[in-house]
């Protein structure tokens, strides 16, 4: 019979303290599906950025032995320099730990700190970032998603003037993932259903129409190398016009905040005695040549020269290596065949150039 | 001030809590109450505040002096003049520009000009809900179904008691009326069902309508832009969202109540699963449906009318109910088309011949087949923006084409399985409070995951409940 269901009937007999446990069971639940979600999404979240967020941060944390180069930087940087090269041409260590653009260089210093207090200073360090990440502010809920107590510190905050905004949204990001991170839920657990309903083919199609999906599913390698190897040239193109709209219109500028953290770490690049080379990410041929693009490349790197001025440690690389666009997935991410030509590229002019001043 | 708020959660902690403070004095507690209440509701807009004031002091004082009136016809003249101003209220704020516009564009159509008056007034959250439910006090004290309220702030916390007031359930003073006058008690077996309805309402009003109404609006936008399977998809997205939207409202305003020590009537039992469109009436909006028989079906004659008389009763009630949905012609067209299935299921009952058996599993298996998908037609009526837009859909609906399982129609699967599974356990288990039958351990986890789904999956915007408009 199935004409039911009209009725309410069960109100459980309970004492205050069974309630009691049934707040605490639900609020343990919230909690572990909180903290599940989080780990979740950053080992197959669709916001590749907090993957690399989380990845960069556990292969520091796995790492038991130093290295002869700290690499740090950006996405370019965590695409286009391989480790694995540097080691086949030098026979030296490397390890990769390049993020997200719009940490600026804080998430660097902040990263060679810990890396100095464990293991003492590298020989090198090399911070590997595009020419328009210098003039962005840190961005205060990517800080949220570091995995280490001190980004909440009363001392933190002050550090970086992170203001009452600032501090909620750090919060969220850090202990509240399935609010902070509630849009890139629904995109991995469709991605997810895409996965598994598509073949590769079709699965690259979708992505290709969808920005919010991931270009490709990233190799994520235990020396911290990122490696995507599909270029995507349409997106190159018009990612290139984006960029001669921006140098056009443009003076090149550096953030405060990339200012104080650079200094930072040119300071404990000479309290420790190891040398920071400052180097471009790879670039689109076709922007590299443009005059625009050149124009404000090289007032940057007089910039960046004249806020090091007081530190012979610190190199400024003014050379960009261009590449085309059947070798890249936007302007300045390289394809994985692209990149023991920038790593060498790099490995050559951070070893062979002068220290310019 | 939506229920699905962080506004609305602080708002009910501090009530709670004076509440709880003052549950040694009866009549300070409804004055917490009704203070609560008139800050919920002013919440909004404060201006109609005087409103909902003015529609209680009506009924309130058409209340005493029907119960006091000696002579009969004082006593109707009083209820004559409760119904004539609430409907007023209801005409003035609702109707009156639509019948207007309405009529403009007729005589326009018919060749004259004319150029139709206009109140353009803001329509009142929730006004039909409390001027419904304020004037059947005032019919009932007539009838001498009720008692009548002779303590103003009682009867002040039955028009507003916030839980209720927006949108329902529709209370009737017989049952709630002796829960203002007499001291209430909050129990822990009521603050744990309260806690579940609250939780469960929220989830199927977060998580289930909220985003079922994405992929509703995208197909409803524009109908014609739809292949016949995506318009179809569309309804059925919609027939979860006014579902998700409208239960989970009254179980998060049954829950409230509960927790406080109120008991509200049950508005929802499974609709979807009605076998019959009468059955769906006693299992969909029921506080409006029994409502509507009471105070406007059996007053026209009912069925004492032969079958001709309870056909045009059926319409009739069938067609202002759907007018009291909204001003605007599709919700009459949806009446009609539900007085119209009443009337035909009544005729077939009628005609002679073989019948399915009745109490049957199969039989009853067979007749929800036929009623569901009726009832999502309907919904496509009541959901449509205008009368091109129904023609379009109606074009594409039924043009064959291609029947793709994409993401959407994965997604709305997803959000419907929750809602499906605990119906069938509330159907197989003939309680809808089925859930808190588990033990004590898989209920704390249970409310865990609906309060994470509702965080996790909240569209990021607070989407207004669909019946506060009407």
């Amino acid at each position: 019979m199935l004409r039911r269901g009209y009725e309410e009937h069960t109100v459980p007999r309970t004492t205050v303290l069974r309630l009691l446990l049934v707040v605490v069971l639900m609020a343990g639940t919230l909690l572990a599906v909180n903290r599940g979600v989080g780990r979740w999404l950053d080992r197959r979240g669709t916001n590749l950025g907090y993957v690399y967020i989380a990845h960069k941060w556990w292969v520091l944390e796995q790492l038991d032995q130093p290295v002869d180069w700290l690499v740090l930087g950006d996405s370019s940087g965590s695409q286009g320099f391989d480790p694995a090269v540097l080691t086949a041409e030098t026979g030296k260590r490397a390890i990769n730990l390049g993020t997200l653009g719009n940490f600026g260089l804080h998430d660097d210093l902040w990263m060679l700190e810990e890396y100095i207090e464990r293991f003492g200073p590298p020989e090198r360090v090399v911070l590997i970032h595009v020419y328009d990440v210098w003039r962005r502010r840190l961005k205060g809920s990517l800080v949220g998603r570091i995995p280490r107590d001190w980004v909440l510190d009363d001392e933190t905050a002050e550090r970086y003037d992170f203001d009452e905004d600032k501090r909620k949204e750090l919060l969220l990001n850090r202990y509240a993932r399935l609010y902070a991170d509630r849009t890139s839920l629904r995109k991995t657990l469709e991605y997810a259903y895409l996965r598994w309903t598509h073949d590769d083919e079709e699965l690259a199609e979708i992505r290709r129409k969808d920005k919010a999906l991931p270009v490709e599913d990233p190799e994520l390698m235990d020396d911290g190398f990122v490696r995507m190897c599909g270029a995507i040239t349409h997106v190159v193109k018009g990612d290139a016009r984006g960029h001669m709209r921006f140098v056009n219109k443009s003076r090149p500028r550096i953030s405060k905040d990339n200012r104080e953290a650079l200094l930072a770490i040119a300071q404990l690049g000479r309290e420790h005695g190891f040398a920071v080379t400052v180097i471009n990410g790879p670039l689109y041929e076709r922007l590299r040549i443009k005059e625009p693009w050149q124009r404000y490349f090289d007032g940057l790197v007089r910039q960046l020269r004249t806020v090091v001025k007081d530190y012979p440690e610190v190199q400024v690389v003014d050379q960009v290596l261009g590449f085309d666009g059947d070798q890249l997935q936007n302007v300045d991410h390289i394809t994985c065949d692209a990149t023991e030509a920038y790593t060498r590229w790099a490995i050559d002019q951070i070893e062979g150039a002068p220290v310019q001043r | 001030m939506l229920f699905n708020t962080w506004v609305f959660a602080a708002f009910f902690a501090i009530t709670f809590a004076a509440y709880l403070a003052t549950s040694r004095w009866l009549s300070l507690q409804n004055i917490v109450l009704l203070v609560a209440s008139y800050v919920f509701y002013g919440w909004w807009d404060w201006h109609f505040l005087g409103l909902i004031a003015l529609s209680t002091a009506i009924d309130y004082v058409a209340g005493l002096r029907i119960a006091d009136a000696e002579d009969p016809r004082t006593a109707k003249r009083w209820v004559t003049l409760s119904c004539i101003s609430n409907l007023g209220i209801l005409a003035a704020f609702k109707y009156f520009d639509f019948f207007l516009g309405s009529l403009g564009e007729l005589l326009t159509s018919m060749g004259w000009e004319a150029a139709m008056p206009s109140l353009s007034l803001v329509l009142p959250v929730g006004i039909s809900f409390y001027t419904f439910q304020s004037m059947s006090y005032s019919i009932d004290v007539y009838r001498g179904d009720t008692e009548v309220a002779r303590n103003p702030l009682h009867f002040a916390v039955y028009v507003a008691f916030f839980p209720q007031l927006v949108a329902g359930p529709i209370e009737r003073s017989s049952r709630f009326l002796p829960q203002v006058s007499q001291p209430r008690t909050v129990t822990l077996p009521g603050l744990e069902s309260g806690l579940f309805l609250v939780l469960w309402g929220l989830f199927k009003k977060v998580v289930v309508a909220d985003n079922a109404a994405l992929l509703a609006n995208a197909v409803f936008d524009d109908p014609s832009a739809h292949t016949g399977a995506q318009l179809w998809l569309g309804a059925l997205a919609f027939t979860a969202q006014i579902y998700g939207d409208f239960s989970g409202y009254s179980d998060i305003a049954r829950g409230l109540a509960r927790a406080m020590g109120f008991e509200l009537m049950v508005n929802f039992k499974l609709p979807y699963f009605a076998v019959s469109p009468s059955d769906f009436w006693l299992r969909w909006h029921v506080s409006l449906s029994s409502w509507l028989r009471d105070y406007l079906y059996i007053p026209l004659g009912g069925n004492r009318g032969g079958r001709g008389g309870t056909y045009r009763n059926l319409m009739l009630t069938m067609a202002l109910g759907g007018l009291w949905h909204g001003a605007a012609w599709n919700f009459v067209l949806w009446g009609i088309y539900h007085g119209v299935i009443l009337v035909v299921y009544r005729l077939a009952a009628h005609r002679p011949g073989p019948k399915l058996p009745d109490r049957v599993w199969w039989a009853d298996l067979l007749r929800m087949g036929l009623m569901f998908p009726l009832t999502v037609f309907g919904w496509v009526l009541f959901r449509i923006a205008s009368m091109a837009d129904l023609q379009a859909f109606l074009a594409g609906a039924f043009t064959p084409s291609e029947v793709e399982l994409g993401v959407d129609a994965v997604t709305l699967a997803a959000l419907w399985a929750p809602v499906f599974l605990m119906q069938l356990a509330q159907l197989a288990w003939d309680d809808l409070l089925v859930a808190l039958r588990l033990p004590l351990v898989l209920r704390g986890v249970l409310y865990g995951l609906l309060i994470a789904a509702c965080v996790a999956f909240a569209t990021g915007e607070s989407i207004e409940f669909i019946y506060f408009q009407f």
